[in-house]
């Protein structure tokens, strides 16, 4: 990593610890919504012993990690750089008037992000296993796949975001479809509700979809709900959606750059 | 090769309005910039100059590379600024009145060694530097403090030493002085007379406060709906250089002034033992003094040149006439052998 990038991945973690209000939040709303859905769980298991093919320890992982995987990239978003927010205080100019394009510097600063959300997840995954919380991967094979497809899921939903983030170039306001992506990601990625409790037609569909892809994928690989032997696919599907967001993302940002709106005079 | 060269641009905005009223309305459609040609060489220190609409932002956006124009030409340092964004960003720099390019939730230091390894400055390269930009603009006293609880005075500073931290050929400043004290003022326009000294950079400055332009720069630029209104020195656009003077003439004892008969010379008030006068250009200063002066007993002769905020009031109240004074509208650029030097440091 060249020193530039070293210093624009830098920069989302750097202000997280510049507001450590912020990480205690983040710490106390991850803590609650972790112990909650583990309650949850184990009350909606107390009668039977498996659900869908999982246990409750199994089901106790998938929440805690989804819960992990999404909440502290969401508390982090909410004052995050992105385009929409440059676009209302007019600095949006700078993105493109220094030797990083705007698209890079945003590529390296969600990486930043990226780094800063597993530091989360990881360090939540230690203390869940020391608890008790988390089961540990069936194996070596399962952590490393499960890595795999962590790192993956990373990527698209960097991909994701951006995507949303750069349909502020022409609609300036992306608060409606910002608030829509919000529901469908909560909803089709298993954030909340595991992907098998969704109607059959509706689980099948959304496991091919990219918001599984970001969040249902790799944690479904660590708690054993998709099987070993169905791990290549899974991380096909997932490098796919890598790919085909990485090219839309490169033409919305190429197009972005001559759709440049500056508010203010 | 001249530092900027703009040929026969122009700028449109559409706006279509609310959705469900697109097809009542129709687009409305503002022209920005109309067919402006500008040429700006290296050591120059232009005022970009009109009225709130005028362009000029427009202008500082198209010269940048933010916008693309409908029609015509830019070229930065023979790069087109859109194109070649990244390589034309290393040749400018640029700031923008109330916006900051500082990460906000950052301390002010924090962001400037982002920029020292965004534009690859050396260390020692960075280190000199930021001496220097501390010795005119008192950063180190606050550049430990996070952006966002920075001063208005503070961060205008700081982003000015963004903006010329990696030495930029080219100079885009939107309304520097925005809104700062009058001490703050005076330590920007000292760093920006102290820049414009070496001659190694071409400044443009865009800004509504007229002291930042009497003092800076020597060369202006008026805009007035897209247009190329005026283009030439401050002082003939002033008329300190042979333009229209006003005199004010008091005689000694409360007499009466008496009409001095000048061709050229034009009383406009006459107020007891005061009385103004209009002198056109061509008119010698010291023909009129001798001439009152051997008439009676004088108390005192005060020559002024016409000020700047008062061409610019008669100017956008829609009096060209001061403009056509002086010289044709929308003259070519000057020469580079014609082009004012750039002011010295106060």
């Amino acid at each position: 990593m060249t020193a530039r990038a070293y210093r624009l991945a830098r920069i989302a973690p750097l202000a997280e610890r510049m507001r450590g209000a912020r990480m205690a939040t983040t710490g106390f709303v991850v803590a609650t919504q972790v112990l909650l859905y583990s309650q949850l769980w184990r009350a909606l298991y107390a009668h039977t012993a498996t659900v869908a093919g999982l246990d409750v320890r199994q089901a106790v992982t998938y929440s805690t990690l989804a819960t992990l995987a999404t909440t502290a990239r969401a508390m982090r978003g909410a004052t995050g750089e992105s385009v929409k927010t440059r676009i209302l205080d007019g600095s949006i100019a700078y993105w493109f008037l220094r030797p990083v394009s705007a698209r890079r510097y945003r590529a390296w600063y969600g990486v930043g992000e990226a780094l800063y959300s597993s530091a989360w997840v990881f360090g939540g995954l230690a203390l869940g296993l020391g608890l008790g919380l988390v089961q540990p991967p069936a194996s070596v094979a399962v952590a490393a796949v499960s890595a795999v497809s962590f790192t993956l899921g990373l990527v698209v939903l960097y991909y994701l975001t951006v995507l949303i983030d750069v349909i502020a170039f022409w609609t300036v306001s992306t608060d409606g479809v910002t608030r829509f992506y919000e529901f469908v990601q909560a909803l089709l990625s298993g954030a909340l509700v595991p992907l098998w409790f969704l109607p059959g037609w509706l689980a099948g569909l959304t496991t091919r979809l990219p918001f599984a892809a970001g969040v249902s994928t790799p944690i479904s690989l660590y708690a054993g709900r998709i099987p070993l032997a169905d791990a290549v696919s899974a991380l096909a599907w997932q490098a796919g959606w890598c790919a085909v967001l990485a090219v839309v993302a490169a033409v919305g940002w190429r197009r972005a750059g001559r759709r440049l709106v500056v508010l203010g005079g | 090769m001249p530092a900027i060269e703009v040929r026969g641009v122009s700028k449109r905005f559409r706006s279509r309005g609310p959705l469900f009223r697109r097809r009542k309305e129709g687009p409305r459609e503002t022209v920005a910039l109309d067919r402006v040609d500008l040429e700006i060489g290296t050591g120059e220190f232009v005022g970009l100059l009109g009225q709130n609409g005028a362009g000029k932002s427009t202008l500082i956006r198209v010269m940048t590379g933010l916008m693309v124009p409908d029609a015509g030409e830019v070229r930065v340092l023979g790069l087109d600024p859109n194109r070649d964004q990244v390589r034309n960003a290393r040749n400018i720099g640029v700031t923008f009145g109330q916006r900051t390019q500082l990460w906000w939730d950052l301390r002010a230091r924090d962001s400037f060694e982002i920029l020292r390894d965004m534009y690859g400055l050396p260390a020692a390269t960075y280190t000199r530097r930021m001496r220097e930009l501390d010795d005119f603009l008192g950063l180190s006293a606050f550049w430990d403090t996070q952006a966002r609880h920075l001063s208005l005075g503070q961060r205008v500073r700081c982003d000015l030493a963004a903006a010329v931290l990696h030495r930029p050929v080219l100079l885009f400043l939107d309304e520097p002085t925005i809104g700062l004290d009058i001490l703050v003022k005076d330590q920007v326009r000292a760093m920006l007379a102290d820049l414009a000294g070496t001659g190694d950079h071409a400044i443009v400055l865009t800004t509504h406060d007229v002291a930042d332009v009497e003092a800076l720069c020597p060369r202006i630029v008026l805009i007035d709906r897209g247009r190329t209104l005026f283009d030439g020195t401050l002082a003939d656009l002033t008329g300190i250089g042979g333009g229209r003077r006003t005199v004010v003439v008091e005689l000694a004892g409360g007499r009466a002034a008496p009409e001095v008969r000048m061709p050229g010379v034009r009383l406009l008030e006459l107020d007891g033992a005061r009385a103004t006068y209009a002198l056109e250009p061509g008119v010698s200063q010291a023909r009129f003094a001798a001439r009152v002066l051997a008439a009676d007993e004088v108390r005192a002769i005060d020559f002024e040149g016409v000020r700047l905020e008062d061409v610019l009031r008669s100017i956008y109240a829609g009096d060209h006439s001061a403009l056509n004074a002086q010289r044709p509208a929308a003259s070519p650029a000057a020469s580079p052998a014609a082009r004012p030097s750039a002011p010295t440091p106060p």
